[in-house]
């Protein structure tokens, strides 16, 4: 069974008078374990549809079943428990709480998941340190480089082990040698404990690195590669 | 965890939360300066009546409550001495009696006359139940008949001093006219000024004399045991010398005899609330806005976490913490400010002789104002600024439950 379903998929936004149509009839199955980019250029609906797959909005028309979980039934309560649950995100901005140190802002999601203390500390360090932040764990937002940044940002969404993460445009605000090593991280964590990722890209280099790519247009989907072959290492080496 | 993110939101600006703070404890300052103030001035005044004008409890005939400032002569207590020695005796909790004759004086000096206020008082009893003896400014208490103290203020006005002649012009009981001569032998400089302004004393015996009343007097004032601000338990006491002495005499506690003043002082101390109350509402406003900015600047940050699974309860419980932890700085900035002041007024106390000048103060009291140390009052001020800024923060609190994570998102 698919992890995640889409059917008939729309989204229309209302600015006065003026309705916007974002997502014209979306119909995509997402496997549980892919790793998986959707492309598309501004104003093409990726940042839409990431939202209502995240159920951070809702669709105007059409079916997004999670987990076998049709999206549309959810109250708002909801909707925010199995954000808490089951959905991971990593944004564009990064979007770390700037007044927690990284530690903190990675364990958020555990606190919010009632674990211990002690569990906490110990699951928190450990994955600070296997995304290459050791010497960062206390080190506050604005003391630590984009690229770290996004690691911790990384770190926050897959610390509790969700079955999807989400990932709006997450290179966007990295040079292309960061961009690739916070990709690389990304497909390491993939391989290493089946998470499905999905993030958004206009960046050619990140399509590129995608075992599959969904190209979108208009609203609509124009193209899917579906699952193929990416290398595993830096381009070019 | 949210208590964690609070505390460091608020200090993410120091200087605003400082100046909101300040606000707050500026506010809830004048609320316990107010209160320091009127709650002085009603003590000062509670005790200038008690030492110089009235006692816990006056015995009057009955009827001439409400004319007592008419100084009737008709209706005097008879026999006044023996009484007192019989209230004092009787009653466990009269600690002293004094009877007074209060009579009007037409005050003539040798440049200036005036309508003055005539007390006849045994100097040895008197001194049990006030504590003129202890305002003599120049000269000495009265102490022999013939001898006359006069209020500084008075003495001031007709341009009189110490052991220079005044005429004194009364009425009699039967209604003749009587001028006599003294010699000034004390000036008296209470902290009522209503005494200082308008009181001549001679001795009960020399007034009963000269108004044709042998033995009476118009009051009989008994010093009680006990606080003077338990009027409930004056009242009972009160009453139960009232129905022992029969209809023809009643009994008023210095309250009764003082209600309108304070009547008057309530009403200025309820404006002096709402003024405070005006600028508790302005900080509140302000504590209002400081948090709704707070939220405007951190709409994505909301946004980030709505979609890690915080819910609309998570945030608005952090938001409340913010404005509760805003309102307790300011709480306690107010309280320390507000003792600050207190101690200032209680200590030094504020003279107001430079703004009032020769205006006559309607209330015994003096021109320097003292307060008082409430500390009870000061603890439901804080508490109440620190609640308030809480529940205030509802506002604001509802405004960034309302933000919908996709929209604040997209304001990255």
């Amino acid at each position: 069974m698919a992890l995640l379903s889409i059917q008939g998929l729309t989204k229309d936004y209302k600015t006065g008078k003026v309705i916007t149509k974002a997502l014209r009839g979306i119909d995509l199955e997402i496997a549980e374990g892919e790793f998986l980019s959707i492309a598309g250029p501004s104003g093409s609906g990726k940042t839409t549809l990431l939202n209502i797959i995240g159920c951070l909005d809702v669709p105007t028309s059409g079916k997004v079943s999670l987990n076998g979980t049709d999206l549309a039934d959810l109250s708002n309560k909801a909707r925010a428990e199995l954000r808490k649950d089951s959905i991971g995100f990593v944004f564009q901005s990064f979007n770390l709480i700037p007044v927690l140190t990284a530690f903190e802002n990675v364990e958020i999601p555990l606190i919010l998941l009632k674990w211990s203390k002690r569990k906490r500390k110990e699951t928190v360090e450990q994955l600070l340190i296997d995304v290459g932040l050791k010497d960062y764990i206390y080190r506050r937002p604005n003391e630590m480089s984009g690229g770290q940044q996004q690691r911790v940002a990384i770190a926050r969404a897959l610390i509790k082990e969700p079955k999807l993460v989400l990932a709006d445009e997450p290179t966007a605000n990295l040079d292309s040698t960061t961009g690739m090593e916070t990709l690389e991280l990304m497909k390491e964590l993939n391989k290493k404990k089946d998470t499905t990722f999905v993030f958004s890209t206009h960046d050619k280099m990140v399509m590129d690195f995608a075992d599959r790519l969904i190209l979108l247009k208009d609203g609509k989907v124009s193209s899917d590669t579906g699952t193929r072959n990416t290398p595993s290492t830096k381009p070019g080496k | 965890m949210l208590f964690k993110l609070a505390i460091r939101n608020v200090f993410r600006h120091t200087r605003r939360t400082l100046i909101t703070a300040v606000a707050i404890g500026v506010g809830l300052m004048f609320m316990i300066m107010i209160d320091s103030m009127f709650g002085g001035m009603e003590n000062q005044t509670v005790r200038n009546i008690l030492e110089t004008d009235n006692s816990e409890l006056v015995v009057y005939p009955a009827g001439v409550f409400e004319d007592r400032f008419l100084f009737p002569l008709d209706t005097l207590i008879e026999d006044a001495s023996a009484m007192s020695a019989e209230l004092e005796q009787k009653y466990p909790d009269v600690i002293s009696a004094t009877p007074r004759l209060r009579f009007a004086v037409f005050a003539i000096g040798p440049e200036a006359e005036l309508f003055a206020l005539g007390m006849g008082i045994d100097p040895q009893k008197d001194a049990d139940v006030f504590q003129l003896q202890n305002y003599i400014d120049e000269g000495r208490f009265l102490a022999a008949d013939g001898d006359l103290v006069i209020g500084s203020g008075l003495a001031k006005e007709l341009n009189v001093g110490l052991g220079d002649p005044i005429l004194v012009q009364t009425r009699s009981r039967r209604g003749v006219m009587d001028v006599r001569e003294y010699e000034i032998t004390g000036i008296v400089n209470t902290s009522n000024p209503v005494i200082n302004r308008n009181a001549i004393f001679i001795s009960l015996a020399e007034a009963q004399v000269i108004l044709e009343a042998p033995g009476a007097a118009s009051e009989i004032n008994l010093h009680v045991k006990g606080k003077p601000k338990d009027t409930d338990r004056l009242n009972i006491l009160g009453s139960g010398i009232s129905e022992d002495l029969g209809a023809s005499y009643e009994t008023y506690t210095w309250r009764d005899l003082n209600a309108g003043m304070f009547e008057i002082a309530g009403q200025k101390q309820s404006v002096g609330f709402f003024i405070a109350f005006i600028v508790i509402v302005i900080a509140l406003v302000g504590i209002v806005n400081t948090m709704l900015l707070s939220i405007y600047e951190r709409i994505p940050e909301l946004g980030t976490m709505r979609a890690m699974g915080f819910s609309k309860g998570n945030i608005r419980w952090m938001m409340l913490m913010e404005g509760s932890v805003i309102g307790f700085f300011g709480g306690l900035f107010g309280v320390v400010l507000g003792l600050v002041v207190v101690i200032l007024f209680t200590e030094v106390g504020f003279d107001m002789t430079p703004l009032l000048g020769t205006y006559e103060m309607p209330y015994p009291m003096s021109f320097v104002m003292r307060g008082e140390y409430n500390f009870g009052y000061m603890a439901f001020v804080f508490f109440l600024g620190w609640i308030i800024s809480t529940v205030i923060t509802l506002i604001p609190a509802r405004k960034a439950t309302r933000i919908e994570p996709s929209e604040a998102l997209r304001s990255t």
